[in-house]
């Protein structure tokens, strides 16, 4: 399964009608075949990085459906409901993802993913995009036995995220080496110690080994929170 | 939050037309709200400030930054 990510800078005189035409449009456009559904719509959270920037997840059952949605966007029935979207953002870019082994989000079943606009609670995510200078290999696996591994078995009061999945690149959809986690914030209280206190972190303990291992591996990533919409279909 | 600083950048010394604000957190709770929580109508809806806002600008960035324990301002 490949997973389609977006970022959109969005205009913000037109970011109503721009979500608009997801909830209204894509959404459900997307769901009359049989290999493509919209899976998580994001806002970038106001107040922690740049304006009226929105992230756009879509599952797609495999290159052939891929190859289908291309075609609809760019001579079929959402030409011109693309054409509509891009008339409400500056730009958007994309890449494809591909679940990572230990990920536990791997295959989504399509026929299950709403597509009525249900609506629910926002959720909080932390999205962590990673450049290692070693084997993107082992950067991924240091994620599963050095973080979530250990995270995972924190007890609920004191996690503050699960990882819902982790994907890397698909070859020539973008940048690599690169890897991303889809973090689900759990704990908001904890959120905002990260956010404010200042902490020296023991290396032979967990959480600073696990920064001590990374930094062998890597020291540019970037955290993103972001926040679903109301209506989207995974949240 | 409280608004610290109001800064412009000078002719020659960086991107034209750019301000900066730098703002104090006094609520660590109220980040949070707003962080996970959607802006209320009053804030984005017709005739908002936000919604004014648009006449001037939708292109910005927000970054939070925590002073280190000895920074002489805090």
């Amino acid at each position: 399964m490949l997973y389609l990510h977006e970022t959109h800078r969005v205009m913000g005189r037109h970011a109503a009608d721009f979500e608009a035409l997801y909830r209204e449009e894509w959404m459900p456009r997307l769901a009359a075949s049989d290999g493509a559904r919209l899976l998580w719509y994001l806002d970038h959270a106001m107040g922690s990085g740049p304006s009226y920037q929105v992230v756009t997840v879509i599952a797609l059952a495999g290159g052939e459906a891929w190859e289908e949605l291309a075609g609809r966007v760019l001579a079929g029935d959402l030409r011109d409901l693309d054409r509509r979207t891009d008339a409400c953002r500056y730009e958007s870019e994309g890449k494809m993802l591909l679940p990572v082994a230990w990920s536990e989000l791997q295959e989504v079943d399509l026929g299950e993913v709403p597509s009525d606009g249900r609506e629910h609670e926002p959720t909080l995510y932390m999205q962590d995009t990673g450049w290692p200078d070693a084997p993107l290999e082992d950067y991924v696996n240091l994620w599963n036995d050095d973080y979530w591994a250990i995270m995972r078995r924190v007890p609920a009061e004191h996690r503050l995220l699960d990882v819902v999945a982790c994907f890397e690149v698909a070859h020539g959809t973008g940048v690599r080496p690169e890897a991303m986690l889809m973090q689900k914030i759990v704990n908001l209280e904890l959120l905002g110690r990260l956010l404010t206190e200042t902490r020296e972190y023991d290396p032979s303990t967990w959480p600073g080994s696990y920064m001590a291992k990374g930094l062998e591996l890597r020291d540019q990533w970037e955290s993103k929170l972001l926040r679903t919409s109301r209506w989207s279909p995974i949240w | 939050m409280h608004v610290d600083l109001a800064l412009r950048t000078l002719p020659g010394a960086g991107r034209r037309p750019e301000v900066t604000l730098v703002q104090k957190l006094e609520s660590v709770p109220r980040l949070l709200h707003l962080l996970a929580n959607e802006p209320p109508p009053e804030v984005t809806g017709p005739g908002s400030w936000m919604d004014r806002a648009l006449e001037l600008r939708d292109q910005w960035r927000s970054r939070l930054l925590r002073t280190a324990a000895w920074s002489p301002l805090w």
